[in-house]
């Protein structure tokens, strides 16, 4: 591959939408070539850049809410058969549970999933950067609980980093994870003590995957832009119910 | 799922909460990009909201609920357009522009300088109002692949056309904004020409970095 047909394919290369081949081949070429490879690791930046800072411009509060009243008012005229009900508590509760209306409902200082996700995309500011090695050095050292790597070790993902923050007042740490170019992270927090059980769920939030899920005492949130069936792969234990 | 027996129409208010309702800040960005005025944008997803529920049976679970809600907000915006008669700029007359506007530029020279004189450090205003600037369909493509992630098929099914058309607008759209963002942030050197605009970026530095090796 030439240099100019590398700057033909770069945007379907970083677009994710090359195949496995084509794929290769922009890669060995950027490795053997430090134009094409300062060239797409600055493009790569930049978009990271223009996504972060785009993705913080959010819907006000007013709409919401107004797009919330609209629906429930067109639900109301539209079934006269239909009148809340057992079922419709029974709904209300199931969505609690599983998406979004826990966000809505939740004080927004305890939900975990809005803390996970606004750290993923302020992840730039991860405190180490490095393999796993140097990671579990860095936790041993700072972590503000006994952690434990949430993602096993397997082909495509990679630990490239990691912090201590805190997130909604609790201790947390935030890994972050290379699967195949596609970044994603971890929120991990130790479940408080007397808090109410934790259940797995999964949310779509700002284009983002959210799986929250418990493990061993630990709460962890996944935020990652990749699809559903990724995730159950990266995380098997979120969807053991 | 399924935690308890839930009725036709209440699974269904169910299923529209989880699967469109999340996508509420994903829509307002997208309508504020289309229409470019916070009220109007208020409208567009309201109604946007409305319909897809209305419809929601047309959704086919496992797409993408993100790119079927930005493809009614689209077509409800273009309808108001219509009836406004308000005026939409022309795919053909613009591409001769972009064609023009991007004539001898080098993309690559963006990532030469340092981070400090780099868009790299492009605020959000800056970047707003460099996406702006574009041409409608080239700012949607853009918005929808680098903001908010749909895939080329995805793109191409809420704009209606085929892959193809979607590529060489993300292409156009990207450099376009690109370059206007670096012009808007001063760092590049503008030089008029009898021929047109022609853009060096760091002219002085990139002379001698023509060939990229291999
Ligand atoms: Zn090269």
């Amino acid at each position: 591959m030439e240099c100019d047909v590398l700057s033909r394919y770069m945007d379907l290369y970083l677009d994710g939408e090359l195949a496995v081949q084509e794929r290769v081949e922009v890669e060995t070429h950027i490795r053997g070539c430090e134009g094409c490879r300062r060239f797409v690791t600055g493009e790569s930046r930049f978009r990271a850049v223009l996504r972060q800072q785009m993705l913080a411009v959010r819907a006000p509060g007013s709409l919401r809410d107004q797009v919330t009243e609209k629906l429930k008012g067109h639900r109301r005229s539209s079934t006269p058969a239909w009148r809340p009900s057992i079922a419709y508590a029974a709904a209300v509760a199931g969505v609690a549970i599983l998406g979004y209306l826990v966000i809505a409902t939740y004080p927004k200082a305890q939900d975990p999933v809005a803390g996970a996700v606004a750290a993923h995309v302020a992840s730039t500011g991860l405190e180490m950067s490095g393999d796993r090695d140097q990671v579990e050095t860095f936790l041993r050292l700072h972590a503000p609980f006994s952690y434990r790597l949430p993602v096993a070790d397997r082909e495509g993902i990679r630990l490239v980093g990691a912090r201590v923050t805190r997130l909604n007042g609790l201790p947390a740490v935030v890994y972050q994870y290379d699967a195949g170019g596609k970044m994603f992270s971890v929120a991990q927090y130790r479940i408080p003590e007397g808090a109410a059980e934790v259940q797995p769920r999964l949310d779509h939030q700002d284009g983002f995957t959210v799986a929250t899920y418990p493990d061993r005492g630990l709460i962890q949130t996944l935020v990652g832009d990749l699809p559903d069936g990724e995730v159950s792969r990266i995380v098997p234990a979120a969807w053991t119910y | 799922m399924g935690l308890w027996p839930i009725g036709g129409r209440a699974r269904e208010a169910t299923r529209f909460d989880r699967e469109a309702m999340p996508h509420l800040d994903a829509a307002y960005r997208f309508a504020l990009s289309m229409t470019r005025d916070a009220a109007e944008a208020d409208d567009l997803v309201q109604e946007t909201f409305l319909k897809a529920l209305r419809s929601f049976e047309s959704f086919q679970e496992g797409t993408n609920c993100k790119a079927w809600l930005f493809r009614i907000l689209r077509n409800t915006w273009f309808n108001k357009l219509r009836n406004g008669a308000r005026e939409v700029d022309s795919d053909d007359a613009m591409e001769a522009i972009q064609d023009a506007a991007l004539a001898g530029w080098d993309d690559r020279a963006f990532y030469r300088a340092p981070d400090e004189a780099s868009i790299l450090r492009a605020t959000r205003d800056e970047l707003e109002s460099a996406l702006r600037s574009l041409p409608p369909d080239f700012r949607e493509a853009v918005v929808m692949s680098d903001v908010e992630g749909l895939t080329y098929k995805e793109i191409a099914d809420v704009m209606g056309t085929p892959i193809g058309t979607v590529m060489s607008r993300l292409y156009r759209g990207r450099r376009l904004m690109r370059r206007r963002l670096a012009k808007a942030m001063g760092i590049d050197e503008v030089e008029e020409e009898a021929g047109g605009e022609v853009v060096q970026l760091f002219a002085a530095r990139s002379k001698g970095e023509g060939g990229h090796g291999m």
